[in-house]
């Protein structure tokens, strides 16, 4: 009887295994705060942070100069678990050599404590911030900024 | 009077003929901007450029012989100039060119943007008033 199953359960377990991926937003191999797929690109190595939530940032594809650009970024709490900050969140570029921005990113909530931005322009070469906030009734409760250089 | 009306008449037409906003002296055609949605900033800003042969009054449009590029550029009030985020096109038809995603937005910067129209190695430029 259970012989005659074990190729049966075999197969589940074979099936399991390959149907089983990393998220989409975890897969990356590379490390988490990695821009993958672009030379000459300096990765920051810390941690981001807002209050005590940890923001892992992805970007979905090599960024390029003047396209729009996007990325995915989850929000975890100290035991990893996804969480939403209970404020609302803003991402907004600047440019600290020349003091100016880029124009509004678009941010979209995929499921809890996962977030997409899209429309990240990088209009000239140099260094930038990616500015991570909290905001409360307009004013920034908490802020982490993310350097990235192109 | 018959003599200023006589002069006012041939001048308008003159002016008519020689309307020619953006000149490209290399196909000796010429074009002009027209905006159906905006400008605005931090927003999608929509226009159509038009292209005719320079002299006719018509402005029957064509399609220029060499390639149509067009980008959206800031000068800024510092002497730095770059480019804005990148724009696409269509030829929706002959000579008419539609632009649907032109981005401006100022983000602290002090300057003014341009619109910036080039066929072959020819540029000209459009300032954007918002």
């Amino acid at each position: 009887m259970f012989r005659s199953l074990t190729p049966i359960y075999f197969f589940l377990f074979l099936t399991l295994i390959v149907s089983c991926g990393d998220s989409p937003f975890l897969s990356n191999e590379e490390p988490s705060k990695a821009i993958s797929g672009v030379s000459g690109i300096s990765s920051y190595q810390g941690k981001l942070f807002l209050k005590d939530i940890e923001i892992i940032p992805r970007y979905t594809k090599k960024v390029e100069l003047y396209d729009s650009n996007s990325l995915n970024f989850i929000l975890i709490n100290g035991s990893g678990e996804l969480v939403d900050p209970e404020y609302s969140i803003k991402l907004m570029l600047w440019m600290p050599d020349h003091g100016h921005g880029s124009y509004p990113i678009v941010l979209t909530k995929i499921s809890k404590g996962v977030y997409s931005a899209s429309e990240i322009y990088f209009t000239m070469p140099g260094k930038w911030d990616l500015h991570f906030q909290l905001i409360d009734e307009g004013q920034i409760v908490a802020e982490e900024l993310w350097p990235i250089a192109l | 009077m018959k003599i200023i009306l006589t002069l006012f008449i041939t001048l308008m037409s003159f002016g008519a003929v020689a309307h020619c906003p953006l000149y490209f002296a290399d196909e000796n055609k010429c074009a002009s901007l027209e905006w159906t949605d905006g400008p605005v900033l931090n927003a999608n800003s929509s226009f159509r450029v038009f292209f005719w042969e320079k002299g006719d009054a018509d402005h029957s449009y064509v399609s220029p012989e060499q390639s149509v590029e067009m980008k959206t550029w800031m000068i800024m009030a510092n002497g730095h100039s770059h480019g804005g985020p990148t724009i696409t096109w269509d030829e929706v038809e002959n000579g008419v060119f539609e632009v649907a995603d032109a981005k401006f937005f100022m983000g602290g910067m002090n300057g003014h943007w341009q619109v910036k129209v080039i066929v072959g190695e020819e540029e000209q430029s459009v300032n954007v008033e918002f």
